[in-house]
């Protein structure tokens, strides 16, 4: 992708006005759900996906896009406003936030919290707009060993970075979610596996309904359980910030937005992990470390310019590996599939334009969501009074909407159903749903691609660990596994053991 | 007729059965963990009964609304179907007085009906 094809792009897309008020709604959208508890990102773009469906694509892309990049970016709001996440990457942002609020500066924490999360997408999206291309050009050397690969290092990663506590737990809900996939008749024979002869099932279950009812439905079945009121209790008078101020804390910026990068490509890792990764490293490499937690900026920085680059992160591997990088970047990729662009290392070969206009989309939504944010402070602090209660209802027929709209089917909703009672069981035993979900995406891949491997090599199950780029992804696996065992500390016990022992190594 | 030919290497059970290998090989390691330990390890979520015990009534109401009204989805128009549901749901749950429940049911119901059959093209039930 070269500047002068971002430029284009750049320029058809603001000169498009229907495209223009697309993302203004999208940005306004996602500003809402992204700061009202309860409501996330990934809700946002679920119940968006099956709601745009009879737009084009270009349109529904653009709306998709401007809602993850608001409801990212929104979430801060009600973090310092009444410390609560709006979404659960801004739980990093309360600890300073909220202090800040509290101090009375809470006009100002949230223009530098809104400014930050813009820096942060601009440099994810920067990020995405060099190394897209490079990744795609490596992932053309991805055979099916590869893909399997890579589809269980996926679930490995997730289930253990999303369960930091029970990393078991991860895993399990990962590899329920590869299973879950196999209903439906096989890819490759299509034969019916799961299916109890009934014709619904044959198709397996859709990835709308599933992410609908997992991280929707799960999420109004978790908030209607509380009976809670919100209270907002602050003055709010000059928001934006000033630019001296903002660029004094350059390297935070610079470290975090590095950081979130590089989190958001690690398969469904996603922002909350960004976000504090980056606010640990910022409070760790501090001068004035101990006002982290009473209202420290660089931490109210580090926290948002992490999470929000963490965006651009995540849509590397959705648009060069086929593999979503967060929560949110899952159902932008199967919005990418249902739409039918294939997400992957084909992608810039068959759509060669698709790169360049997702990255100039981004672009144009940062700044609409920077505008909007900054404008709308009052208003939106009055939404943010609704009661869930009388929230959730609404949430609910959308999301039913949503699930029935792809495919006009009953069925569909109460897959939707199903998969949010799993996903609140899930929760409530302490098994993450993202891990879950990014099995299910994964599924195919695995399968298909374990099988057609081995029919290649007629049964020799020695290049899934001889070919260079498989080595490397089953090494990190292995390892990732390990290292979360009691296998690494028994090691280094009776190494320290054996160095103490008179006439031992050192 | 066509056969299909399929060994152990491409067999359509294959990943399934691995898949359950290993969901029970994990399940296990789980429930010799909870054995030994006999009680919730710290940072654990806690069970699924605990969890449960606080807010179970309004989980159950809330599903029972959400499955009557994927029940009479198709039965009753979209629209009135919607409206009371929104209606139940905020008074069931004391989301606001009557009043407000009735104006924010009539409002969702027509705006969702009116935008989504008119400007998203979406196929209503």
């Amino acid at each position: 992708m070269t500047p002068w094809a971002l430029l284009i792009e750049f320029t058809r897309l603001v000169t498009n006005p229907m495209m223009v008020g697309l993302i203004l709604l999208g940005a306004q959208i996602g500003i809402v759900f992204g700061m009202l508890p309860g409501l996330t990102a990934t809700m946002a773009l679920s119940l968006l996906t099956g709601l745009t469906f009879g737009l084009p694509v270009d349109y529904a892309i653009a709306v998709l896009i401007a809602t993850y990049v608001g409801a990212i970016t929104g979430g801060s709001r009600s973090a310092v406003l009444i410390n609560i996440p709006g979404t659960p990457a801004q739980a990093a942002v309360c600890l300073d936030g909220y202090p800040l609020a509290m101090q009375g500066r809470a006009a100002e924490a949230i223009g530098l919290s809104v400014t930050a999360s813009t820096l942060g997408t601009l440099f994810g999206v920067t990020m995405l707009a060099v190394f897209a291309p490079l990744l795609g050009q490596v992932a053309l050397r991805f055979g099916s060993w590869e893909f399997f690969w890579l589809a269980i290092f996926g679930i490995v990663i997730a289930g253990s970075l999303t369960a930091p506590a029970d990393p078991i737990k991860g895993w399990m809900a990962g590899f329920l979610g590869l299973l879950l996939a196999t209903v439906g008749l096989d890819g490759i024979h299509a034969f019916p596996r799961f299916t109890f002869g009934r014709v619904e099932l044959q198709a397996g279950f859709a990835l709308i309904p599933v992410l609908v009812g997992a991280y929707g439905m799960g999420e109004i079945l978790s908030v209607m359980r509380r009976d809670e009121r919100l209270v907002v209790e602050t003055n709010l008078d000059r928001v934006l910030p000033r630019v001296r101020e903002v660029l004094r804390h350059w390297r935070h910026i610079l470290r975090s937005g590095l950081i979130g990068t590089t989190i958001g490509v690690i398969p469904g890792v996603g922002e909350d992990i960004a976000s504090w990764v980056s606010y640990d490293t910022a409070k760790r490499t501090s001068r004035t470390s101990e006002r982290f937690g009473q209202g420290s900026i660089e931490g109210l920085i580090a926290a948002e310019t992490g999470d929000n680059a963490c965006i651009g992160g995540a849509t590397i591997p959705v648009l060069t590996l086929g593999v979503p990088g967060s929560a949110p970047a899952a159902v932008l990729l199967a919005a990418l599939t249902i739409h039918g662009l294939q997400p992957g290392p084909l992608l810039a070969l068959k759509h060669p334009h698709v790169i360049a206009e997702i990255v100039a989309v981004f672009v144009v939504a940062t700044l609409a969501v920077f505008v909007l944010s900054l404008i709308f402070v009052r208003p939106m602090v009055r939404v943010l009074l609704i009661p869930r209660q009388a929230l959730m209802p609404i949430v609910y027929v959308l999301a039913v909407v949503g699930s029935f709209a792809i495919a006009a089917r009953q069925f569909d909703v109460y897959v939707m159903l199903g998969f949010g009672v799993l996903g609140f069981l899930l929760q409530a035993a302490g098994f993450p749903v993202a891990p879950l979900v990014l099995g299910f995406i994964l599924g195919p891949m695995a399968d298909d691609n374990l099988r057609r491997a081995l029919t290649l090599t007629a049964g020799d199950p020695t290049p899934f660990f001889t070919r260079p780029i498989s080595a490397i992804l089953v090494s990190f696996s292995v390892l990732t596994v390990l290292s979360r065992t009691p296998l690494p500390a028994w090691a280094a016990g009776r190494f320290r053991a054996l160095r103490q022992r008179p006439g031992g190594a050192a | 007729m066509h056969t299909m030919h399929w060994t152990w290497l491409n067999a359509p059970g294959l990943v399934p059965a691995v898949l359950a290998a290993v969901l029970l090989a994990q399940a296990l390691a789980l429930t010799l963990r909870g054995l030994r330990h006999l009680r919730p390890r710290s940072g654990d979520a806690g069970s699924v009964d605990r969890a449960l015990r606080w807010g179970a009534g309004r989980v159950v109401l809330t599903l029972a609304l959400a499955l009557a009204f994927a029940f009479f989805m198709g039965r009753v128009p979209f629209a009135v179907l919607t409206a009371f549901f929104v209606f139940a749901m905020t008074l069931a749950f004391r989301g606001t007085t009557a009043w407000k429940a009735a104006a924010s049911a009539l409002v969702t119901a027509a705006t969702v009906t009116w935008v989504f059959t008119r400007v998203f093209l979406v196929p209503l039930p």
